[in-house]
């Protein structure tokens, strides 16, 4: 199973949402969609899950066009909104074996199915309850619950902890970790980038319907980073590490932050080795040498420009 | 039945929006609330009949019949209007692009779903009849009305409102602007207070007669078994209608339903010669050219709202051979083959109505088919005149409706040339009055005149030597929109190719 967004572009009216995005995931893997507000994310993922047609380009899910073929790409793929259900005349319950009756799913492999979300989803508690009494985690598991109903090989996640409280959220993210390794090609969108780090490792970064950024974490940090950056802690005075550092080849910047020296340095992780080999040399006393490993905010930050439409 | 068609039963399920959308219709306050209000309504008008009855000194003979007209326009408000309004708005707030329901991705053919809201509707209206029915079973005891007349009125009412239902779903799966929406619900509401005015008179004129007397005569059931057949056809219409708004742009959409309206013009041209010659008259041609003058607006009206695009899906069907893709582009999806066919069928049936009115064609067929000498229906001279004025008008807005949409607003969606068509006929009716309005002309004299380029000026001028002018001028009109969009056209033709087999770049379906 294979996701890939070619060529995609969508307009609505004169304003361009989306403007030439290609990349593409994998099975097992979680992609973080991360972009300020009006990048064309919701866009995107709204195309992939066939709510939206593109004005140009088109989405394959393991060959199948999303433009050609919407009805037979729906069966592969589970769509979490950014809003949730809030009926007052169903139950959860309901809302789930509706939607399995929705997905064709039908008698003992219908109820198997349902009891199963209910089950992995941690709603069993609540099955006789209207959906709009329900608090706004427990709405996002039922959303979850009705995008899994058909075991979807794809599933897109836009803005899932969007407004849940902590412990909901922490809840959220050991759903999606269980999820990622049942093999499912996972794309999440979400502002809270720390959180993304800990679970995906892809990233589609985009800005003003602009795609920056696509592969996996490594990739974009090397694409974003192109140097090591590497944090030492040293015996003694910082700034005076900081001057034999600048004066040091290969090396591209150095800095004192919070009594640590960050620096960054040109070619491979030898060339660090190398580097902490002449400071030692020199008679520095170094307590720590690490190289640093930059998360997504880090990347983010790196290759957006601040803009947004 | 073979044994497959039996294990099929037994797994059979009702359609899964049947179930949502009554779970959810038991719980609503609306329908809850309509239907105790409406049980009360009934209530309160029979009790008040019976009460003013006792202070009568005079026995009331008819008083059941009384009663009962007070009833049928009830049940006809709450099932031509209520009920519809329902239905449609539900699936109307569902088509909207922030509907977190997301029904449109789930793996339920569009087919399903419209099936699913009319059975719900139908559920509903059966549910709203079975209060109603004894009530007006119960008028049969107060005298005045027979049971024949109590069960033709319900049936009738019951089908006017399966046919309301299914116009409203149709206009609730437009996707249009919210304004637009608001305009159609209003025009929408305007036809079915209409609908339920034509009931309560009909329902007047049966019971002053009972139905009884009527159910052996041809001069009854045949006006009614054609209504009841144009009806069904007009359903069938809305339904595929529907279906198609919503099923998936890349699908071959406009292939069920030309191929349903070519079906029904054929069927419709066959019962109204068969009814022409056994009624010895030209009427029922008049009225089938006219019914499918109707239809082919409309038809006409939804072909260049298509667009020119044709989706990779469409292109791998389109056939090698040359007579055979001739044939596919006047029934595959897409503006020009929709114009062409459109033209082919509006030109074919105002040759017939002229062949069948003017001529002695049906003289000749008439002692074949058993029937007696034509009568001549009296507008017979002008009804070709009428209906091609009106086709002709029509085929030229839409053709400028074309052009103005791919020259100024090719960027918006095709739907836009549609609304320019529209606007079109508007401006031209309401312009030039607004004009005599204020240089203080404007009279109903001045209305009826001939106002040359107005669609509408030809249904109301009274001047019947000014018609041929209309004719004239709408030739013109279309002759420029043809010259204006002949060279979009070929194009158009030429592109109708099936897909070289190198340029699919879609892999095949997988197997369900």
């Amino acid at each position: 199973m294979k996701v890939q967004v070619r060529n995609l572009h969508k307009r609505f009216g004169k304003t361009v949402a989306v403007d030439n995005f290609t990349f593409s995931f994998d099975n097992g893997h979680v992609f973080g969609f991360v972009g300020p507000n009006g990048a064309g994310k919701t866009t995107t993922m709204r195309v992939i899950a066939t709510l939206e047609e593109p004005t140009a380009g088109d989405v394959l899910i393991n060959g199948v066009s999303v433009r050609e073929e919407p009805e037979y790409a729906r069966r592969m793929v589970g769509y979490v909104p950014d809003s949730l259900p809030a009926h007052n005349d169903v139950t959860v319950h309901e809302y789930l074996d509706f939607y399995g009756r929705a997905y064709g799913l039908q008698g003992a492999k219908r109820r198997e199915a349902v009891g199963a979300v209910e089950e992995f989803t941690g709603v069993t508690g609540i099955l006789d309850k209207h959906l709009k009494a329900l608090s706004k985690g427990m709405k996002q598991r039922v959303t979850l619950g009705r995008a899994l109903i058909h075991n979807p090989d794809v599933l897109i996640l836009d803005e899932p902890a969007a407004g849940l409280d902590p412990r909901a959220r922490v809840e959220l993210r050991e759903l999606l970790t269980v999820l990622a390794t049942q093999n499912k090609a996972i794309l999440i969108s979400s502002h809270i980038l720390t959180e993304l780090t800990e679970i995906c490792n892809g990233v589609v970064i985009v800005e003003r319907g602009k795609l920056l950024a696509s592969g996996t974490v490594a990739e974009v940090l090397k694409m974003s980073t192109p140097h090591r950056a590497f944090a030492i802690r040293v015996l003694g005075e910082p700034s005076v590490l900081v001057k034999e550092l600048l004066q040091t080849p290969h090396v591209v910047s150095a800095r004192e932050v919070g009594g640590e020296v960050l620096l960054e340095l040109e070619g491979e992780l030898s060339a660090g080795c190398d580097l902490l080999a002449v400071l030692v040399g020199k008679g520095f006393k170094i307590a720590e040498f690490k190289q640093s490993k930059a998360n997504l905010e880090d990347i983010f930050m790196n290759v957006t420009k601040g803009g947004v439409q | 039945m073979n044994f497959l068609t039996l294990s099929k039963w037994r797994t059979w399920e009702p359609n899964p929006i049947v179930v949502k959308e009554l779970r959810q219709a038991v719980r609503s306050w609306a329908v809850t609330g309509v239907l105790l209000a409406f049980l009360c309504i009934l209530f309160l008008v029979v009790v008040s009949h019976l009460l003013g009855q006792t202070i009568q000194s005079n026995a009331n003979q008819a008083l059941g019949r009384d009663i009962f007209q007070f009833l049928l326009p009830i049940l006809s408000v709450v099932s031509f209007s209520f009920i519809p309004l329902y239905v449609g708005g539900r699936l109307m707030a569902e088509r909207q692009e922030g509907n977190v329901d997301m029904l449109y991705i789930t793996t339920l053919s569009a087919a399903r779903i419209i099936r699913g809201k009319l059975l719900c509707g139908v559920y509903l209206t059966v549910l709203f009849f079975s209060v109603c029915a004894p009530f007006m079973v119960f008028t049969n005891l107060l005298r005045g009305i027979d049971l024949p007349t109590v069960f033709m009125l319900l049936v009738v009412a019951f089908l006017v409102s399966i046919l309301s239902l299914q116009a409203a779903i149709f206009l609730s799966c437009l996707s249009t602007s919210r304004g637009l929406k608001l305009l159609v619900g209003f025009s929408g509401g305007g036809v079915m207070m209409a609908l339920v005015g034509l009931m309560a008179n009909f329902s007047y004129d049966l019971l002053r007669e009972g139905a009884g007397s009527r159910l052996g005569a041809w001069n009854f059931w045949g006006p009614t078994l054609s209504l009841f057949f144009f009806g069904l056809l007009l359903f069938g219409f809305f339904h595929l209608g529907a279906i198609a708004l919503i099923s998936s742009p890349s699908a071959n959409r406009a292939l069920p339903l030309r191929s349903y309206v070519t079906g029904t013009w054929l069927v419709t041209l066959a019962v109204s010669l068969v009814w022409a010659v056994n009624e010895s008259h030209t009427g029922p041609v008049v009225a089938w050219a006219a019914f499918t003058t109707g239809l082919l607006v409309l038809a006409l009206l939804i072909a260049i709202a298509e667009g020119d695009d044709q989706s990779v899906r469409i292109r791998r069907t389109i056939p090698e051979s040359g007579p055979k893709r001739a044939l596919a582009f006047l029934f595959y999806s897409g503006t020009a083959g929709g114009l062409a066919w459109t033209v082919l069928l509006a030109a074919t049936t105002i040759g017939a109505t002229w062949v069948l009115t003017q001529s002695s064609v049906l003289d000749s067929m008439s002692p074949w088919l058993g029937g007696g000498r034509i009568r001549r229906a009296s507008i017979k001279e002008l009804s070709t005149i009428y209906l091609s004025a009106t086709l002709l008008y029509v085929f030229a807005y839409s053709l400028f409706g074309l052009v103005i949409h791919r020259r100024f607003l090719a960027h918006r969606s095709p739907i836009v040339a549609a609304m320019i068509a529209l606007a079109l006929a508007a401006l031209w009716a309401i312009v030039p009055n607004l004009v005599l309005l204020l240089f203080n002309k404007l009279s109903w004299d001045a209305l009826q005149d001939r106002q040359l380029g107005n669609v509408f000026n030809v249904f109301v001028m009274t001047n019947h030597s000014s018609f041929p002018y209309h004719l004239i001028f709408a030739l013109l009109l279309a002759t420029l929109g043809v010259v204006l969009n002949l060279k979009w056209f070929f194009a158009q033709r030429r592109a109708f190719q099936p897909l070289p087999s190198e340029a699919q770049t879609v892999t095949p379906r997988p197997q369900s």
